[in-house]
C-alpha cells in the first residue's frame, strides 16, 4: 500500500467537532478514561489493532438520510423530494462535513416546511387510516392511540424511546392543535414538532461506561445502532435494529454480527452504497452540471441526470449485485444505458421507452472501459464548452486516489494559451505551452499526464479521434507506472495502483465515523487495507469487516461534544 | 445484447448485427447501416417565390367566402345555418362539403399555382402513358436547384391555399405532428453501406417507429437517439433498392409505400405509389425529397377527415379543392374511366440520424408478406368514395 495515499490520512489534526443549531443548546460530555471498547472479542476481531477511539460526533442529517428514514417509517410516497442546504466537504466527504455543519435560519425553514408537509400528509385522509390507525370516539378524540402513535414514531425518529416528559409535551402540543382544529390537525402539529426537533435533525452520539473495561467508554447502544444504520443503509435504524440495541445485542459480537448480516443482506444496502459513492465521487457536481448547448446540444439536463444514475447503477451492479473487485470498476465494460445516453455514446439502446434503463456492455474493442470513461465523469471534470485534462487529472488524483492537488494561484497567467495567434490545435499542445510557467508546472505535471489520456472524449464525454483537425495523442502515465494510452489504459493503471484500494478504505472509514482519520489509527487502517485485499477487494466484505469491528464504536477517553447556538 | 437488427421485408425476418457506426464513413469501410428518422415533411419550398409569382390570381377562396358567394343574401345564410348548423354543410340537403364535395359547385374560381418552381422529382421522365403509373399529360416544374421535369401536381393544386403556403397553419401543424408525435415516426434504414459518398448498391427499409425525438436548446433535433420499430404494424414496412451518388441517396421506385402520418389526433396513413427517395446524407442527418403518386381517395380522407375547421384554418373550400385535385391528378388512370386515381407529389423532408432498434427480437406480429397481401392499394376510384347522388 502506498503511504503517499495516506499523506492526508496520517496527518495529525486537532479536530474540534462543533455543530451549531438554532434552538439547540447544551452539551454532552463523555467520561474521562478508556482507550478501546466494543463488542466482546471474537477470533475475527482479536487481531484487530487497538485504536485510540474518536470523539463523539454530532452530525446533521443529510437530505438522503432524511428521505430514506421517513420513507422507511411512512412509505416512499410520504417522503418529500426536498434538497436541504449543502454542508461543507471535509476530508473529501460531505459525511465528515456534516459533523461541523452550520444550520442557518434559512436552512431551518426548509426543515420546518418539509416537516409540516410530511406531517400533513401522514395525517391526511388518504394516509391516516394506515399510518396512524386511530379510531376516534364520539368526541373526535383518541388520546391513548395518539400517545401510542407518537411513542412509536418518536422512537424511530429520535432513535431511542421517548421519555414520559417528552410524550407529555407532545400530547400537549396535540391538544393545542386540536383546540383550533381537530384530532388530526393536533397530531400533525405534534409530528411536525418532532420532525424539526434537534433530536431528529442531529445525530448526537453518546457514550457509556464499558462494563468489560471499567475505566473505558463505549458508544451507547442507540449511537451504535445509528452509526451502523447510517453506514449500511444511509438511514436511521429500523425497529429491529433499535430493539437489538435496546436488548444489548449490539454489545456482543454475535448480536452485532447478526444485525450486520441482516443489514448487508437487505435491499436497503443499495441505498447505503449509493450514498457512500455519491459522497466519495462528489456526485453532487452532476446536479448542477450544464454544458454549452451550442457546442454540446445532445448533453441535455436529462442526460446529465442520467449520467449520474448511470454511474450509480454501474457501482451498485458491480459492488453489490455481483460483489466484484472494487478495482474492476475502473476496467469494467458493463454499465447501463438509456436512449438519451445512447446519443452521447453513439450507440443503439434497446429500451422500452425514453426513461427505461437497460444493461449495456461496451464492445471489447471500445475505447471505453470503467467509470472514468463514462460520460458523467468526463463531463463533470471539464469546462462547459471543452474538455479539461487538468480537471480530469485532478479529479482522478483527488477523488479516486485521495491525493491532494492545490488550487491554482489567483494570478495564474493564461495569456500563452489564450493567444489567438498561437494556433494550438490540441489540449496537449496548449498545456505544453502553459507549463512553461514554473509556478504552474508543479501541479500540471501531476494532473496532465493523467488527464490527457482522456482527451479522446470531449467536454460532454463524446468520443473524438481528433481536435481541430489534429489527431489526439492520448498517451500518458500514472505515478511512475508503465506508459499507457487512452481511457482503457488509464482504467487499468488506476486498477493496478495500490492507492486506489487504499483510498476507498480511507474514505469508507471517514464516512463511517464522520471525520478524518486520527493519529494512532494508522495500524487500524492498514489492517483494514489488508482485510480488504484478503477479501478480494469486495466492498460488501469491507463494510461487514468495518461494521463488526471494535474500532467503529471506539470512543476517545477525553471525548466531548459541544453544541452551540447563536 | 443485440444492439440493432436490420429488418427485412419477407416471410422471415433476418437479423444482421452490424457495427453501430453512424457517422459519415471513409470509403471502403465495412458494410454498415445508416438510421434516419424523419423530422420534417413540407409541401413548400424552403425559399418559395413571391406569392404574386406563384399565385398571380390570388389565393383560393375559403369555405366561408364560397358560402357567402353561394348565399349572397345574409338572411339566406342565417336560415341555412339555422337549418344545417354550419357553413361547412353546404350540400343541397346540408351535406358536409368535405365528405360529399361533389354535391356542391363552388361559385368562386379556384386558383392553381402558376409559378414554375416546386419541390419534387421527375417521376415520369416525360414518358406519359407509359410505365407503371401511366401518367397523364401535365405541366412540369423546375426544382429550386434547377432540375427539370419535376412532377408535383399536388403542389399545383394546393400551393395557392393559405394553409399550405410557407408558415401556413396546415403546413406548420403537419410539420409539428411529424416532428413531435411518435405515432407519426417514419424511420429509414439504409443497409449495406460501404461508402457513404458513393455506393452503387444499398438497401433502404422504411418503417414506423414509436419513440420521441428530442430537440436541443436551439431547436435542432439531437442525433443518434435510438428509435424502436413499431413491430405491431408491419404494413408500414417498405423496402427499396438504391445507390449513393456523391453523398446523395437515390432509390428506385417501388410499387407502393404506406406511411404513418397523423392528422388531427389519429394515425392516418398515406398511400404513395411509385414511391421513391432522394436524400442528401449528412453527418448527423439528411435532407431531400420523397415523391411518388399519392392515392387521391386516401389523400382526400387524410386532408379532410380529422377536423372540419381545417376548411377555415387552411383557407380553402372542399368542393373546388376536390375538383382541382381530380382535374390535375396525373397518375394511375382508372382503366374504365380513364380518370387519374393518384396525383404526383413531392415533399421536402428532413431527417436526423438515429439508431433503429428492435425490442422484440426482430419479429413482427405477422409476416410482412401476409400483411402486404392483406392490404393492397385500393382499387376504388376516389369519385366513388366521395360522391352522393
Amino acid at each position: 500500500m502506498s503511504k503517499s495515499v495516506g499523506g492526508r490520512r496520517f496527518r495529525s489534526r486537532a479536530l474540534v467537532f462543533t455543530a451549531f443549531a438554532l434552538a439547540l443548546g447544551g452539551s454532552i460530555a463523555a467520561g474521562e478514561a478508556a482507550t478501546q471498547s466494543g463488542p466482546q472479542t471474537t477470533a475475527a476481531t482479536a487481531a484487530e489493532p487497538a485504536t485510540p477511539g474518536g470523539p463523539l460526533q454530532v452530525r446533521l442529517i443529510s437530505t438522503s438520510q432524511y428521505s430514506n428514514t421517513l420513507a422507511a417509517i411512512f412509505g416512499s410516497d410520504v417522503a418529500p423530494a426536498k434538497r436541504f442546504a449543502p454542508v461543507r466537504r471535509v476530508e473529501g466527504l460531505l459525511a465528515a462535513g456534516a459533523s461541523s455543519a452550520v444550520v442557518t435560519s434559512g436552512a431551518l425553514d426548509l426543515f420546518e416546511s418539509s416537516g409540516r408537509e410530511i406531517a400533513a400528509t401522514v395525517t391526511d385522509q388518504a394516509h391516516r387510516d394506515v399510518l396512524v390507525g386511530c379510531k376516534l370516539d364520539a368526541g373526535g378524540d383518541n388520546p391513548r392511540c395518539a400517545r401510542a402513535f407518537l411513542s412509536r414514531v418518536g422512537r424511530l425518529l429520535f432513535r431511542r424511546p421517548l421519555t414520559d416528559a417528552e410524550l407529555d409535551k407532545s400530547m400537549q402540543t396535540l391538544e393545542r392543535g386540536r383546540a383550533v382544529g381537530d384530532f388530526y390537525s393536533g397530531l400533525s402539529a405534534s409530528l411536525t414538532a418532532m420532525l424539526v426537533s434537534p433530536d431528529f435533525l442531529f445525530v448526537r452520539e453518546r457514550s457509556e461506561a464499558d462494563p468489560a473495561q471499567p475505566a473505558a467508554l463505549r458508544l451507547d447502544a442507540a449511537s451504535r445502532a445509528t452509526r451502523l444504520s447510517l453506514l449500511l443503509w444511509d438511514s436511521y435504524p429500523d425497529d429491529t435494529l433499535l430493539a437489538a440495541a435496546e436488548h444489548g445485542d449490539l454489545n456482543t459480537s454475535a448480536g452485532l454480527a447478526r444485525q450486520v448480516v441482516r443489514m448487508t443482506s437487505s435491499p436497503r444496502l443499495e441505498r447505503g452504497v449509493r450514498a457512500f459513492f455519491t459522497d466519495m465521487f462528489v456526485l453532487e457536481n452532476y446536479d448542477t452540471l450544464a454544458k454549452d448547448a451550442v457546442i454540446y446540444p445532445a448533453f441535455t439536463l436529462k442526460v446529465a441526470s442520467e449520467a449520474r444514475e448511470q454511474f450509480l447503477r454501474t457501482v451498485v451492479d458491480h459492488v453489490i449485485d455481483r460483489d466484484q473487485d472494487y478495482r474492476d470498476l475502473f476496467t469494467t465494460r458493463r454499465t447501463f444505458m438509456t436512449m438519451d445516453l445512447g446519443s452521447i455514446y453513439r450507440t443503439a439502446v434497446i429500451a422500452q421507452g425514453s426513461s427505461d434503463w437497460v444493461p449495456y456492455t461496451f464492445p471489447a474493442d471500445s475505447d471505453r472501459a470503467g467509470i472514468l470513461s463514462q460520460a458523467g465523469f468526463l463531463a463533470v471534470y471539464a469546462h462547459a464548452g471543452r474538455s479539461s485534462s487538468t480537471r480530469r487529472g485532478r479529479g482522478i488524483r483527488e477523488v479516486v486516489l485521495c491525493q491532494h492537488i492545490p488550487d491554482p494561484p489567483p494570478n495564474v497567467d493564461f495569456s500563452i494559451i489564450e493567444d489567438p495567434h498561437a494556433h494550438f490545435q490540441t489540449a496537449r499542445q496548449r498545456l505544453a505551452a502553459h507549463v512553461t510557467d514554473p509556478t504552474c508546472a508543479g501541479c500540471h505535471k501531476r494532473t496532465d499526464p493523467v488527464g490527457l489520456t482522456l482527451e479522446n472524449f470531449d467536454g460532454a464525454g463524446q468520443y473524438r479521434s481528433a481536435e481541430h483537425g489534429a489527431e489526439i495523442d492520448a498517451s500518458g502515465a500514472l505515478d511512475g507506472g508503465q506508459p499507457f494510452s487512452g481511457a482503457v489504459g488509464l482504467g487499468q493503471a488506476v486498477h493496478d495502483n495500490p492507492a486506489t484500494a487504499a483510498c476507498l478504505v480511507s474514505r469508507v472509514w471517514s464516512y463511517a465515523v464522520g471525520r478524518g482519520s486520527l493519529p494512532g489509527e494508522n495500524k487500524w487502517i492498514n489492517y483494514l487495507d489488508a482485510r480488504f485485499a484478503a477479501d478480494g477487494y469486495r466492498v460488501k466484505a469491507l463494510l461487514r469487516d468495518l461494521a463488526t469491528s471494535r474500532a467503529l464504536y471506539a470512543v476517545a477517553p477525553d471525548s466531548s461534544v459541544k453544541i452551540a447556538s447563536r | 445484447m443485440v444492439i440493432r437488427r436490420t429488418l427485412w421485408v419477407g416471410l422471415v425476418m433476418l437479423a444482421a448485427a452490424s457495427p453501430a457506426v453512424a457517422t459519415v464513413s471513409a470509403p471502403g469501410t465495412a458494410p454498415h447501416s445508416i438510421g434516419l428518422a424523419i423530422t420534417g415533411w413540407r409541401v413548400t419550398m424552403a425559399s418559395p417565390p413571391d406569392q404574386k409569382v406563384e399565385c398571380p390570381d390570388g389565393l383560393v377562396a375559403s369555405n366561408l367566402a364560397q358560402f357567402k358567394a353561394q348565399f349572397p343574401d345574409p338572411k339566406d345564410r342565417e336560415a341555412w345555418i339555422a337549418r344545417y348548423a354550419s357553413p361547412w354543410n353546404r350540400g343541397p340537403h346540408g351535406e358536409n362539403a368535405a365528405y360529399f364535395p361533389e354535391t356542391v359547385q363552388d361559385p368562386l374560381p379556384y386558383h392553381e399555382v402558376k409559378g414554375a418552381a416546386a419541390v419534387g422529382l421527375d417521376l415520369d421522365e416525360g414518358a406519359w402513358g407509359q410505365g407503371p403509373a401511366h401518367p397523364l399529360a401535365h405541366e412540369q416544374f423546375v426544382s429550386p436547384t434547377g432540375e427539370q421535369g419535376i412532377d408535383n401536381q399536388f403542389y399545383r393544386a394546393s400551393g395557392c391555399q393559405q394553409g399550405w403556403r410557407k408558415g401556413g397553419e396546415q403546413e406548420e401543424d403537419n410539420q409539428n405532428r411529424i416532428a413531435l408525435d411518435p405515432h407519426a415516426r417514419i424511420l429509414i434504414e439504409i443497409d449495406n453501406v460501404t461508402d457513404e459518398t458513393n455506393d452503387p448498391d444499398v438497401t433502404v427499409t422504411i418503417m414506423k417507429g414509436v419513440d420521441r425525438l428530442v430537440k436541443d436548446d436551439a431547436g435542432n433535433f439531437i442525433p443518434f437517439l435510438s428509435q424502436r420499430v413499431d413491430q405491431s404494424l408491419p404494413r408500414y414496412v417498405s423496402r427499396l433498392h438504391g445507390r449513393i451518388v456523391d453523398g446523395v441517396l437515390i432509390t428506385d421506385p417501388i410499387e407502393a409505400a404506406r406511411l404513418p402520418m397523423v392528422n388531427g389526433s389519429d394515425l392516418r396513413e398515406r398511400l404513395m405509389r411509385n414511391f421513391r427517395l432522394k436524400l442528401k446524407l449528412g453527418a448527423s442527418g439528411a435532407s431531400g425529397v420523397v415523391g411518388g403518386y399519392e392515392d387521391l381517395a386516401n389523400l382526400w380522407i387524410w386532408i379532410t377527415r380529422p377536423w372540419h375547421a381545417v376548411f377555415e384554418i387552411g383557407g380553402w373550400s372542399a368542393p373546388s379543392y376536390w375538383a382541382a385535385l381530380q382535374r390535375l391528378a396525373d397518375g394511375y388512370p382508372d382503366p374504365v374511366t380513364g380518370k387519374a386515381t393518384a396525383i404526383s407529389v413531392g415533399y421536402r423532408v428532413d431527417a436526423v440520424r438515429c439508431f433503429i432498434v428492435s425490442d422484440r427480437g426482430g419479429d413482427f406480429e405477422q409476416p410482412l408478406d401476409v400483411a402486404r397481401r392483406a392490404a393492397p392499394p385500393p382499387k376504388v376510384a376516389p369519385s366513388k368514395v366521395a360522391t352522393r347522388n
